[in-house]
């Protein structure tokens, strides 16, 4: 009983005792990392995007010959068996692509 | 001056994202959970830290979840003794386990520990270090914060049942640590 009672008295003088840790570095360490974890607003992250893809354009205008490659695509189509039998082709492996690449984590 | 309420700082922060609030939920709870963390990890004092920014940190993420049915201060120790618990399994060969050799050791030095008041806490810190983890917990959490065993059951999310033979245990092994130190020493 004696015992059960100084480990009683133990904690309560620890209690009394307890010291109190300044808060200036530890408050100051935990908002800086807060304020740096916190995500990018949407409208700001859609912003830079943009701005960015814009002077992407504006560059590569004034680096390529964009009427060039224009002029190369052909203006007349002749849809034969041939072609249609291409274009399935083309179809199905992309299916399968697509496919494969979806589930790929499941197979 | 009127002080705001922890709900209401939770509520500034939640709706207006207000640091300054969170700011100061840190502040007013940030010693008492340090000081527990320090009892938790046997007073490593850089462990302890470390432990109690990530628990803000998290408690920050996580703070539209809390519903304001438990204190703040449990919701806290609870993230708090997550955070600890995880760091233990991630590091579960480094800590210390409660052998003979620990026991015997720890019971001769608090015998000859100085009169220093911080003497007091760092023998304290570790004596319960010989304690599992869970049982340190318990103990402290009952003892020196003085929370109900309910409180203690949701905050470990353990049973009722299960925190009482902690605290007992925990209780029982203490008595056999401290048998040789007596408390008027200190004073």
């Amino acid at each position: 009983m004696k015992q059960s009672a100084d480990i009683e008295n133990l904690f309560n003088q620890a209690r009394k005792s307890e010291p109190y840790f300044s808060n200036r570095r530890f408050g100051n360490r935990v908002l800086t990392v807060i304020k740096r974890q916190e995500p990018v607003p949407f409208w700001k992250e859609v912003t830079i995007e943009m701005l960015g893809a814009l002077i992407g354009c504006a560059l590569a205008y004034s680096f390529f010959p964009f009427n060039d490659l224009i002029a190369g695509i052909p203006t007349k189509f002749v849809i034969g068996p041939s072609v249609l039998l291409s274009i399935a082709g083309v179809i199905s492996c992309t299916c399968v692509i697509a496919y494969w690449t979806a589930e790929r984590s499941r197979l | 001056m009127l002080l705001a309420t922890d709900q209401a700082l939770i509520e500034r922060v939640v709706t207006a994202n207000c640091h300054d609030s969170f700011g100061i939920l840190v502040e007013r709870h940030q010693s008492d959970l340090r000081y527990s963390l320090r009892q938790m990890t046997g007073w490593n004092e850089a462990l302890a830290d470390d432990l109690a920014q990530e628990t803000f940190i998290q408690a920050f993420k996580s703070l539209k979840k809390y519903q304001g049915t438990a204190k703040f201060s449990s919701w806290i120790y609870r993230i708090a003794y997550n955070q600890m618990v995880s760091h233990f399994r991630l590091a579960r060969n480094r800590e210390v386990s409660a052998s003979e050799e620990i026991l015997k050791n720890h019971s001769q030095r608090i015998g000859q520990s100085t009169t220093s008041e911080l003497d007091l806490h760092r023998d304290l810190a570790g004596s319960m270090k010989a304690l599992p983890t869970k049982q340190r917990v318990a103990v402290h959490l009952h003892l020196h914060r003085e929370l109900t065993h309910s409180e203690i059951s949701i905050i470990m999310g353990i049973p009722l049942g299960t925190v009482k033979t902690l605290i007992n245990r925990g209780k029982k092994t203490l008595r056999n640590l401290l048998s040789s130190w007596n408390p008027e020493d200190k004073l």
